[in-house]
């Protein structure tokens, strides 16, 4: 399926989920939870790429095939990692940071885990099905870190799951270091993208968190996310969005990896 | 006793005392001389180039590669040549005052240059049994600080594929892993763990593990030249 864009113009024909899928935003409020209020999170203060320096590290960026979905396409053994599925519970802003990790973890080379995103939403939710907001999930992954599916299947509500050895293997997933973006910060998210930091990116217009991988191209501004509905849903799972739609109203980069052998 | 006598004596003795005096100054009146050449000269595909040595004395030439043509010019300056493409080393001495330098080598480069010589010599440390293994270590603070080029070496195909070629098998991937400074290593196997235990200098940094000899020292600037350095250690 050819590749998704999402803009200005047809936004409104993506505000409902396709079929079986769902979002699950609810807005952070940054009165309540400012910028850098997570211990895991501090407030982004890497030096920002100038503005002039964008276009010819984004062209190197490309002909080096350095970009986070050059990772991502070989992550799994030489193939591509899949994309999470929600599967119509409202936890994408759990997956948006299972997505972070699992980029994250590929550039550094180390070996692929499939990571369950559910585990994260059932015990912050008590396995309702209800939404939250990135940094909400980035808080938990800090703190316990994320199973693998062999511990906590893919899309599973099955309260079995929550035992002992599944947290002693989430542990090893833990992700101690984010970074915690200004809303709406073009420049700290085009730094971010450019250093292959991937971003767990709130769409408050879409009521939707995903992980934003690349930046796409400056005129227009676009950026590639990698969305939480399964490798059907675009091409391969990941979209374009454009323009104003491509800043994200709440936003995290992943600082540091924390390696694990499994 | 006779007036000769006494003045014979007397200039032998000044004489003596002259001479001494200048035995004991010889260090500084005949200093040993002292020659300098550049690290290395890229001929490139050009038919010669010059070196120059940095010396106050007379200097002297020589090659142990009968390949690389040595001519001298003027002063203490040669031309280098060759039909075939590589890298040569030329060494120069000087001379003066029936003293010699210590010899002083540079690397001569025919054809394309094949990057700088990686620097430190492997050391000390003895290859790791658990085979080909990369280490690239880098700070996430200054990660907007490096130049494009390097951080490609971190993040382009190129050096990726090589790295997927080269390391051994380490569980589901290759050995080559690229880490903050501060990540923690305490879910990995001892050999990451005496990776990043090595001493790093500055960063970024590179520890490349081969079958016969370890490299360790900063990332080199550029794809191309951390592919050569790769392929040094590597194969």
């Amino acid at each position: 399926m050819a590749e998704i864009i999402i803009n200005d113009i047809n936004c409104s024909d993506y505000l409902t989920p396709p079929h079986g899928q769902s979002m699950g935003l609810v807005p952070r409020n940054y009165m309540q939870c400012p910028v850098g209020y997570l211990p895991c999170a501090k407030p982004f203060d890497l030096p920002l790429i100038p503005e002039s320096e964008w276009q010819s590290r984004l062209d190197a960026q490309i002909a080096a095939k350095a970009q986070l979905s050059d990772i991502r396409n070989r992550g799994k053994n030489g193939s591509p990692m899949p994309s999470t599925d929600q599967n119509g519970y409202g936890y994408c802003w759990c997956h948006s940071g299972t997505s972070a990790i699992l980029l994250a973890r590929a550039a550094a080379n180390e070996p692929y885990v499939d990571l369950s995103a559910y585990a994260v939403g059932c015990i912050i939710k008590n396995y309702r099905n209800q939404g939250g907001w990135g940094s909400e999930g980035v808080e938990f992954i800090a703190s316990r870190g994320i199973p693998s599916s062999e511990f906590w299947p893919q899309r599973s509500t099955n309260r079995a799951n929550d035992n002992p050895a599944t947290w002693e293997n989430a542990a090893l997933h833990k992700n101690l270091e984010w970074m915690d973006l200004q809303p709406r910060n073009k420049a700290q998210l085009v730094t971010c993208l450019l250093l292959n930091i991937p971003v767990v990116s709130d769409f408050n217009w879409w009521g939707h968190s995903v992980c934003t991988m690349d930046l796409v191209s400056l005129n227009p501004f676009k950026t590639r996310i990698w969305n939480s509905w399964g490798d059907g849903w675009s091409e391969n799972g990941a979209g374009i969005l454009e323009g104003s739609r491509a800043i994200p109203d709440g936003a995290l980069g992943v600082r540091v990896v924390s390696p694990s052998e499994k | 006793m006779n007036r000769n006598v006494i003045q014979a004596t007397a200039t032998f003795g000044a004489g003596c005392i002259v001479a001494l005096v200048l035995t004991m100054a010889g260090a500084r009146v005949f200093p040993a001389p002292s020659v300098s050449l550049p690290d290395r000269v890229v001929v490139g595909d050009a038919p010669w180039a010059k070196v120059q040595a940095n010396s106050w004395a007379t200097v002297k030439w020589f090659s142990p590669d009968p390949r690389l043509a040595v001519l001298e010019w003027e002063g203490n300056t040669v031309l280098v040549s060759s039909r075939t493409k590589g890298s040569y080393k030329l060494y120069a001495y000087a001379a003066r005052w029936n003293k010699l330098s210590e010899p002083v080598g540079t690397v001569v480069v025919i054809g394309d240059d094949p990057g700088p010589e990686p620097g430190p010599d492997p050391g000390p440390v003895p290859p790791n049994p658990t085979g080909n293994r990369v280490l690239m270590v880098y700070e996430s603070a200054e990660l907007s600080k490096l130049p494009p080029a390097q951080l490609s070496i971190l993040q382009g195909k190129l050096i990726r594929d090589y790295l997927e070629q080269r390391c051994d098998q380490d569980g589901t991937v290759k050995a080559y892993r690229i880490w903050d400074k501060d990540v923690s290593t305490a879910n990995v196997s001892q050999a990451w763990k005496d990776a990043m235990a090595r001493p790093r200098k500055s960063l970024p940094w590179l520890y490349i593990n081969g079958p016969k000899a370890v490299f360790e020292g900063p990332l080199p600037a550029n794809e191309t030249e951390a592919l050569n350095l790769l392929k040094k250690y590597l194969g």
